[in-house]
């Protein structure tokens, strides 16, 4: 009997882990074996050869373009960490409504679209931008200086669009720091200095190298800013794959350039998995849920890591030993005068440094939230470029934009699209998750970076990729073309949420339905989904946002007819600035505040559920 | 484990508001010199309010904290030197038990060779010795908790502060820790202010026990005088189970009142505060303070007063709770339900369900907790 039933269970679960078969399937076909083919093409297959792989690593000019770009992705990274470990910080110290506050203008910037983004800042840096402007009203400088089109720009705007993804695992590390050891410490008698050196340091360190891996990877692969606000002596490898396609159809070396930079990033993977799972994740909390800190372990079973033994082994050579014992003994006196000298004794002046902190993470703040909207003044101009301040006001280049039918068309393309992709997205990624958290898999973790890495795999590497695939099946400026390259990474998204929200929810909820003889099916009706509603929801809602701003792999895949709304404006900003692109920007802005709004009423929604529950079933 | 000698410790009319509550209202307290003092009392009654404001973690709306007659108000935690136990132990995960130990030895410039002995030493002393290279994370609940104490000990704090240390143990550990928390306070004479809402833990550890409700401390004094004397029906119910009744004054006859219940029962209790006739009052009275005998037949209550000052009426055993050492009995009697507690051994009768009994206490068990 009991053998029955186990063996009943052990079936159960292999069913329930089938679901992730239409995700997996879909990705095989779509994203995993395109990749291949990429490989294979740059190894000129079945010709075998190395000829691409030995231009890339000889020729001069490539090996520049791979050392700049590697040179760009660890300055950013470390400018990243610079701004953003205060900031998490302060994020910590405040409490309450001011801290959720200060989460949105980390968050809000994370949802606005990538090109609106670097379009302000095309705004804010040009010859004729604000802040040359002001420079140039306040008399500092007698010409514009070339902040525009140079590698100032291409790292100010880099630092700005990768901020967010530093700040985020940074905070959601920090917060899962206990409150009490900080206490502890002081309890034993550690300043402020020593117990953050010595305690907080140390355990806020994997958010440290979650945030710095994300941010080095993505923008190892980063095409738009640069292309944008650079010049033309800061391509980076991106921008060279897609200079090889279209303007010299050289498919061999691009696909090598591709494989180069996949290779690279996947190389990161294995320590970014967990990382681009536990930002989503304190994104999709702030935008209104609240999950438990569920790191990326939980999902892929990975095994925790533990201290660090290295540390006092290192201390073990001899040399450094003895050193280390005559510093100890002179240190120690002088800890212990000081000890005795201000044991007891009141505090003054403490505020001084905190001030300081405050300070500083306020800057960081006004950094992320306040360039996109300069993108409003300049789309109210009434003059012709962008000039700041605008020579006069007027709505003509939001009539601009309702007047002009490709405009319209692009929006309108771009809508459908998301939409169709956020709905198939959604299914395919919530069973998926469903399927990976609750059934018996074999190859988990496999599976599992299969359905995630598409958030950390340059788009434009999937672009090159799937472009020769959806060609020979002549998907290409086709809508379902365009839903198929949107999907790939919309499934990773809602993945990830859905995973950790069913991560963090009570498995005995599903148990005791069972035990109260609701079958499989209806478990999942009545209790599982009904309590992760909201990330599914939030999973949607990223789901969105990825189709309706991806412009890369859309670019390789739209063909020369089709134009979503991110490709109409990438292709405008790149042939006349004019301020039409900042009347779109205005409108799309808004966006994200409308899907946080959405998101803040689901959100409400469900709680009135739960708390009505116990009412119904009185 | 230089300092043998615990410092004492005094609270004057310190308050704490968060806002419009007040958590801590006008508590006084003085701890003398290698007392075990126990701040007991249900969630949010303000005791750990209270332990948070003599580290340094709260700062007093109103009042002072003095230590050795010194203040502590504007001093920072990290500069009181006290030594603290925390509920989850807060052991530093990523150090060894040997660095957690000399973290705080080291920020008082003990020299290396100096804190590998002490370090050793107060292991030993919470019987973990050689277990130095472990992380917290290698160690059981038991264990963590030893090396939390042995953290808090190895400075020699003049003081030591411990914030319900045993709520994560199961009842086995937790016994066994009280003991020896207890054995090496004595031993080394230290001064202990311990929270916990634990009342047989605070019995069991303690030489006075604060009881805190509301912010306020409504009973000081050793465990004895609680448990005996209880101040108010709120410390009758908290510390220890009672029964209790709701009786009028109905005459005073030289050092005897007689009181009665709602319906009838008489009652009578020795002439303390009683009142005048006609005051109402609530009595407790502790379950293993009611006797039953097997049923002697004879009419309604009272029915006797017998040699040992035990006066006994008729009651029916409505329900029998078997816990191994001791029996529970409700018994009722006419409109009142008493729990009976009997310990359980050959010489003691037991009783079934439904059975006849006579239910028997003594004037000096009922105590007066409230006049209305």
């Amino acid at each position: 009997m009991r053998a029955l039933q186990e063996a009943a269970a052990a079936r159960w679960q292999g069913t329930v882990g089938l679901l992730v078969l239409p995700a997996v399937v879909f990705l095989l076909v779509f994203y995993a074996f395109p990749l291949v083919r990429l490989l294979l093409v740059s190894v000129e297959a079945p010709r075998w050869s190395l000829t691409h792989y030995a231009d890339f690593f000889t020729e001069p000019a490539y090996l520049r373009i791979l050392t700049r770009t590697f040179r760009v992705s660890l300055t950013v990274t470390f400018c990243c960490l610079l701004l953003g470990y205060p900031t998490a910080y302060v994020l910590l110290r405040v409490s309450g409504r001011r801290r959720r506050f200060l989460l949105l203008l980390v968050i809000v910037p994370y949802l606005t679209s990538f090109l609106v983004r670097t379009y302000a800042w095309m705004v804010l840096l040009g010859p004729k931008g604000i802040i040359n402007s002001l420079l140039l009203k306040a008399g500092l400088i007698d010409t514009p200086l070339k902040l525009l089109y140079s590698a100032v720009g291409v790292h100010v705007g880099m630092v700005h669009v990768l901020l967010p993804l530093m700040i985020l695992p940074l905070y959601s590390v920090m917060v899962g720091i206990d409150r009490t050891l900080p206490r502890a410490a002081q309890t034993l008698g550690a300043g402020p200095l020593r117990t953050f050196l010595r305690v907080f340091l140390p355990l806020s360190l994997p958010g440290v190298r979650s945030g710095c891996v994300l941010v080095f990877l993505v923008a190892l692969g980063f095409y738009i800013t640069p292309a944008m606000l650079g010049g033309l002596r800061d391509s980076m490898i991106a921008m060279l794959i897609e200079s090889q396609i279209t303007q010299l159809v050289n498919w061999g070396f691009a696909a090598t350039a591709a494989v180069v930079l996949l290779a690279v990033t996947l190389g990161g993977f294995s320590l970014a998995g967990r990382v681009s799972g536990m930002t989503l994740l304190v994104a999709s909390e702030v935008a209104g849920q609240t999950v438990p800190a569920v790191t990326w372990d939980g999902i892929a079973g990975s095994r925790q890591r533990e201290g660090r033994p290295w540390m006092p082994r290192l201390l073990h050579l001899a040399p450094v030993a003895a050193l280390g014992r005559r510093l100890d003994a002179v240190m120690s006196a002088w800890r212990r005068r000081r000890w005795a000298r201000l044991q007891g004794r009141e505090m003054r002046g403490a505020g001084r440094g905190r001030a300081a902190l405050d300070l500083y993470a306020g800057a960081v703040f006004f950094f992320l939230i306040l360039p996109t909207f300069v993108v409003v003044p300049i789309s109210l101009s009434a003059g012709d470029f962008l000039a700041f301040p605008p020579p006069g006001w007027s709505l003509k280049w939001y009539a601009s934009y309702f007047s002009q039918p490709p405009w319209l068309h692009a929006t309108l393309l771009s809508f459908q699209v998301a939409v169709v992709t956020m709905l198939a997205s959604t299914v395919l990624g919530t069973l998926a998750a469903y399927g990976v958290l609750r059934g018996r898999l074999r190859r988990r973790t496999l599976v599992v970076s299969l359905m995630i890495s598409p958030i950390i795999v340059p788009p434009i590497v999937i672009g090159v990729a799937i472009y020769g695939l959806l060609a020979q099946w002549n998907l290409i400026g086709r809508f379902l073309g365009l839903v198929i390259g949107h999907a790939i990474g919309s499934i990773a998204y809602v993945m990830v949420i859905v995973s950790a929200t069913l991560a963090g929810f009570d498995r005995s909820l599903e148990r005791a339905a069972m035990s109260l003889g609701a079958g499989p099916l209806l478990t999942f009706r009545r209790v599982t989904f009904p309590l992760i509603r909201a990330g599914v929801l939030s999973g949607a809602v990223f789901a969105f946002i990825h189709s309706f701003d991806e412009v890369i792999i859309t670019m390789f895949i739209s063909g020369v007819h089709v134009q979503t709304l991110p490709l109409k404006m990438w292709e405008d900003i790149r042939n006349q600035i004019d301020p039409t692109i900042a009347a779109v920007s205005s409108m799309l802005i808004l966006l994200p505040v409308a899907w946080l709004v959405v998101l803040e009423v689901v959100q409400g929604l469900q709680r009135a559920t739960t708390r009505a529950a116990p009412a119904d079933s009185a | 484990m230089t300092a043998s000698h615990g410092a004492e410790l005094e609270l004057v009319a310190v308050s704490k508001s968060f806002g419009a509550v007040l958590a801590v209202d006008d508590v006084s307290l003085s701890v003398a010199s290698g007392e075990f003092l126990t701040l007991l009392g249900p969630s949010g009654s303000g005791k750990t309010t209270t332990l948070m404001m003599i580290a340094g973690f709260e700062s007093a709306t109103a009042g002072e904290i003095l230590l050795g007659g010194r203040r502590l108000t504007h001093v920072p935690p990290y500069r009181r030197n006290l030594g603290m136990v925390f509920q989850h132990y807060a052991l530093f995960p990523h150090m060894t038990v040997y660095d957690n130990l000399a973290f705080p030895l080291r920020t008082r410039g003990v020299t290396r060779a100096e804190a590998d002995r002490r370090v050793e030493e107060a292991l030993a002393r919470v019987r973990l010795p050689g277990y130095g290279a472990r992380f917290p994370a290698q160690l059981s609940g038991g264990q963590q908790q030893r090396v939390a104490l042995a953290r808090a000990l190895v400075y020699g704090p003049p003081v030591l502060l411990m914030d319900e240390p045993l709520g994560a143990l199961d009842k086995k550990l937790r016994e066994q820790m009280q003991l020896e928390i207890k054995h090496i306070q004595r031993e080394l004479r230290l001064t202990v202010i311990y929270v916990t809402h634990d009342q047989e833990e605070a019995l069991t550890m303690s030489d006075r026990i604060a009881v805190m409700r509301q912010g306020r401390i409504v009973q000081l004094g050793p465990p004895e005088d609680l448990y005996e004397r209880p101040a108010d029906q709120f410390v009758a119910d908290f510390i220890g189970e009672s029964n209790f009744l709701e009786v009028t004054v109905r005459g005073v006859e030289g050092d005897v009142a007689t009181a009665l219940t709602d319906d009838g029962l008489d009652v009578s209790l020795a002439v303390g505060d009683v009142g005048a006739d006609g005051t109402r009052l609530t009595l407790a009275l502790r379950p293993e303070r009611v006797r039953l005998a097997p049923a002697s037949g004879q009419g309604r209550a009272p029915i006797s007063l017998d040699a040992s000052g035990y006066r006994w009426w008729n009651g029916v055993i409505e329900e029998v709770v078997y816990i191994g050492a001791t029996r529970k009995y409700q018994v009722r009697l006419g409109g009142q339900l008493l729990v009976a507690q009997q310990q359980a051994g050959a010489d003691v009768p037991c009783f079934r369900e439904g059975e006849n009994v006579d239910v028997g206490w003594s004037m000096a068990d009922l105590r007066v907790v409230h006049k209305h």
